[in-house]
């Protein structure tokens, strides 16, 4: 690059001779430095490779005298134009102010004039040189030769405007400086076009071109008298012997640099990628290991927070409005970026993308950045379950935090595994539920077989007792009616015989006729006929329930004035009441009164309120406390059948309950302390309507 | 002629007794009869019949038990009981012949049945 002094206000300047081998570049330096330093102050250098010529690095340091007001100072540097040096040409052709192509005339070397054009042009590049900042000056030379290209056709073939190019016989030093000048003032222009202010202001612009003809002039002069550069000047020349030494030094040097960076880079992408697979393997292995979704998704996100930049990472889901809703986080919280409508929506287009997305810089994406949002820079989110709308979340750390894409392939596998780990937690959810509903189902089944069993059992148990109770109840009548009918018909007897043994069969009959009555009344019961509900006067029930049991004689009754009627119906009540009476007639003494009392009372349970209560009173043997459960069981009769003779088939304390619960009241036992039974029935009272009632 | 062989009815129930009692004198025998096994073994005590028929199941002390007592009673071990019952599973049958009765009626038993059955025991009235 040039450079200029302002303390001793001199331009040093960078002018490279570039061009196909044995073109004549070599020849143009060596003319440029007799015409110039006839005296030889200054040498010209010559480091010489194991080819003679191959290469030459030059330096020609030339007082122009005063051009702009400044001394200039140029050194001037050619190239091999082999092929194979192009490291050693690339290095020389840095920082050039100005090239000087040296284009060989001869037909048979345009190709060779082409490529090294080319060449030119790539090491230009490479060393950015901008080819409009760098003047590059296209000298034709061996114009001398017979067969030389028209010059129409080298500059056509160089790209070059028509007659831009300087022609040259260099070996006869004709065209050399006229080149050189050119390039100089080109140069030269363009180095003040681009001078700092600082320097602009101490140059001495006035007539450029002037004042660069001026100083070349004494050279122009000495060119015409020139003549050939026979005597190849050997100058002082440093030779290295070695075989392209600076050649390998700078190829081996440049290469190691760049190996040593890929290496490096190579290096930390490996580290990298080794610890993303570690990372991915313990996040498989994790999911692998749980059955928990919970531990399944920390052990995603710990994994995505342990590879990426990313400071917070998380599970989201999309609600119906397609807005983002955190399932979990981890790291700092991701919360105030689905709080923000701006980053809500955006977060929300980013999600309704079926593959990974990414937003590189917020502050610029979203204007007025929240201030909870400036903890952020860029945002990456990948899909995880697209029928729930599930996906992974990362957020990279304000001011410099990226999301590159090696991150956004990691996430996009983290996100696959993730899947596949949610998708078995699922499974495994629906297989557990499916076998905690099967259990449930298969206890609801064992809780309501071994119902149906005890209800079994105990109908069977019933069955059994009411075989029992009705065989023997009805063996019993048929006995004294086989007994009475077979005396009848064998033998004569007398008239009074006769008379009992027809009395017998009839009371048989009608005893028979009993038993049936009674199965058919627990048959409606247990049918659960319905009751024909009136207020019925509790002395109309009392008085019925006495004839039912023929207990007028033996009982004594007690009304108190404020039970008036019964809500029920009177039959059933009379019958029940009727098989109290009836067991106080067959259990108690025949010299002791069986007392019934009706008092008001209040009721609770279904049909809470007003009621009435009657109670019948013996003096009978009294329940034993085991027996009071199976006394009010169907066909069972208090005490052991075969020590006591059982009198009926023991449904009345059965069907008296049963009444009384029909009319949301109660049938009560207690003994009573001074001997004896009270079996007391609670009714609801007609004052109270019953829930019945009211319903009606 | 001796005197009629006598037979010891016990039942709760008039209108089973009645007619056995009926039938038996018609065929010869002497019937006596008791409602309970109290009366029963007063009957027994004043003077030992020559059969019982026993009703199993009555009030106060049941057939079966009396039946076990007699048997167990050498003055009395010697009289046939007919047990007579009501409950005539097989069950009830091993019992009642268990107990050392001489036969196991179920009732409704047939009157003539019942009459074969004392003939075989102690011969006509």
């Amino acid at each position: 690059m040039a450079q200029w002094s302002l303390p001793d206000r001199t331009l040093f300047a960078k002018v490279v001779y570039y061009g196909p081998a044995l073109g004549g570049k070599t020849t143009n330096l060596r003319m440029l430095h007799r015409l110039t330093d006839p005296d030889g102050r200054n040498k010209l250098v010559s480091l010489a490779t194991a080819d003679d010529r191959t290469l030459f690095f030059d330096l020609l340091p030339m007082a122009l005298g005063n051009v702009l007001g400044y001394r200039v100072a140029i050194k001037l540097y050619t190239v091999p134009g082999q092929v194979r040096y192009d490291t050693t040409r690339r290095v020389v052709l840095a920082g050039a102010d100005a090239v000087v192509f040296v284009a060989d005339s001869d037909p048979a070397r345009e190709r060779d004039n082409r490529l090294s054009w080319d060449d030119l042009r790539r090491n230009m590049r490479a060393n950015r040189l901008d080819p409009a900042a760098v003047p590059v000056v296209i000298q034709l030379n061996k114009r001398d030769l017979p067969s030389a290209t028209r010059r129409e056709e080298m500059e056509r073939v160089l790209g070059a405007p028509p007659r831009s190019t300087v022609e040259a016989v260099a070996c006869d030093g004709a065209g050399v400086v006229a080149t050189f000048i050119a390039a100089c003032r080109a140069m030269l222009q363009r180095l003040v076009a681009m001078a700092e202010p600082a320097t602009r202001r101490s140059l001495d612009e006035g007539d450029l071109v002037g004042q660069i003809d001026a100083a070349f002039a004494p050279y122009l002069a000495r060119e015409a008298s020139a003549g050939p550069d026979a005597v190849p000047r050997p100058t002082t020349a440093i030779v290295a012997r070695a075989p392209d030494l600076l050649e390998s030094a700078v190829d081996a040097g440049a290469t190691l640099g760049a190996e040593l960076a890929d290496e490096h880079a190579r290096a930390t992408r490996l580290s990298r990628e080794a610890e993303a697979f570690r990372q991915l393997s313990d996040c498989l292995r994790a999911t692998g290991a749980s059955f928990d979704r919970d531990a399944v998704v920390d052990a995603a996100l710990s994994s995505a927070l342990a590879v990426l930049g990313a400071s917070g990472a998380a599970l989201v889901e999309r609600d119906e409005r397609g807005r983002a809703a955190i399932v979990r986080c981890l790291g700092a919280p991701l919360a105030p970026l689905v709080a923000h409508e701006v980053s809500a929506a955006m977060l929300a287009r980013m999600l309704s993308r079926t593959g990974p997305a990414a937003v590189q810089d917020l502050p610029t994406e979203i204007p007025g950045l929240p201030r909870d949002l400036r903890a952020w820079r860029a945002l990456v989110t990948v899909p995880v379950e697209p029928r729930s709308g599930a996906a992974l979340v990362a957020a990279f750390p304000a001011p410099d935090g990226e999301a590159t894409d090696d991150d956004l392939r990691f996430v996009a596998t983290l996100a696959g595994h993730l899947a596949v780990g949610l998708e078995k937690v699922a499974i495994y959810e629906e297989l557990r539920a499916h076998r905690d509903r099967l259990e449930e189902t298969v206890r609801e089944r064992t809780r309501s077989l071994a119902r149906a069993y005890d209800e079994l059992k105990s109908l069977d148990a019933m069955k059994d007792r009411l075989l029992c109770g009705v065989s023997h109840e009805m063996r019993t009548p048929l006995t004294a009616i086989v007994g009475a009918a077979t005396f009848l018909k064998d033998y004569d007897g007398d008239r009074g015989q006769r008379e009992e043994m027809a009395a017998g069969i009839l009371f048989a009959s009608a005893a028979l006729d009993g038993l049936i009555g009674e199965l058919l009344r627990v048959a409606r019961l247990e049918g659960g006929t319905d009751l024909a509900v009136t207020d019925a006067p509790c002395a109309e029930v009392v008085a019925e329930a006495l004839r039912l049991a023929r207990a007028e004689e033996r009982a004594s009754v007690l009304l108190d004035p404020g039970a008036v009627s019964i809500r029920g119906d009177a039959a059933r009540l009379a019958r029940a009441l009727a098989s109290l009476l009836d067991n106080a007639v067959k259990f108690g003494p025949v010299d002791a009164p069986v007392e019934v009392r009706v008092v008001p009372c209040v009721l609770g349970g279904p049909a809470a309120g007003a009621g009435v209560a009657i109670a019948v009173l013996d003096r009978g043997p009294g329940l034993a406390e085991e027996d009071l459960e199976r006394a009010f069981a169907p066909f069972e009769q208090g005490g052991d059948p075969l020590t006591g003779k059982p009198a009926g088939l023991g449904l009345g304390l059965y069907e008296a309950r049963a009444i009384a619960r029909r009319h949301g009241g109660t049938l009560t036992y207690r003994p009573r302390p001074d001997g004896g039974s009270e079996f007391r029935l609670s009714l609801p009272s007609a004052d109270a309507p019953s829930r019945e009632a009211r319903r009606a | 002629m001796s005197a009629p062989k006598r037979i010891l009815i016990v039942d709760d129930d008039a209108f089973i007794r009645r007619p056995l009692e009926f039938i038996l004198r018609e065929e010869g025998y002497q019937p006596e009869t008791a409602s309970d096994v109290e009366a029963a073994m007063r009957s027994v005590l004043s003077a030992p019949p020559d059969l019982i028929l026993l009703d199993v199941m009555m009030p106060g002390k049941d057939g079966l038990t009396w039946c076990r007592e007699l048997k167990g009673d050498p003055r009395f071990a010697r009289i046939p009981i007919v047990l007579l019952s009501a409950r005539g599973h097989d069950l009830d049958r091993e019992h009642g012949l268990a107990s050392g009765a001489a036969a196991f009626m179920t009732k409704p038993y047939s009157p003539h049945e019942l009459k074969c059955r004392v003939r075989e025991l102690i011969g006509r009235g």
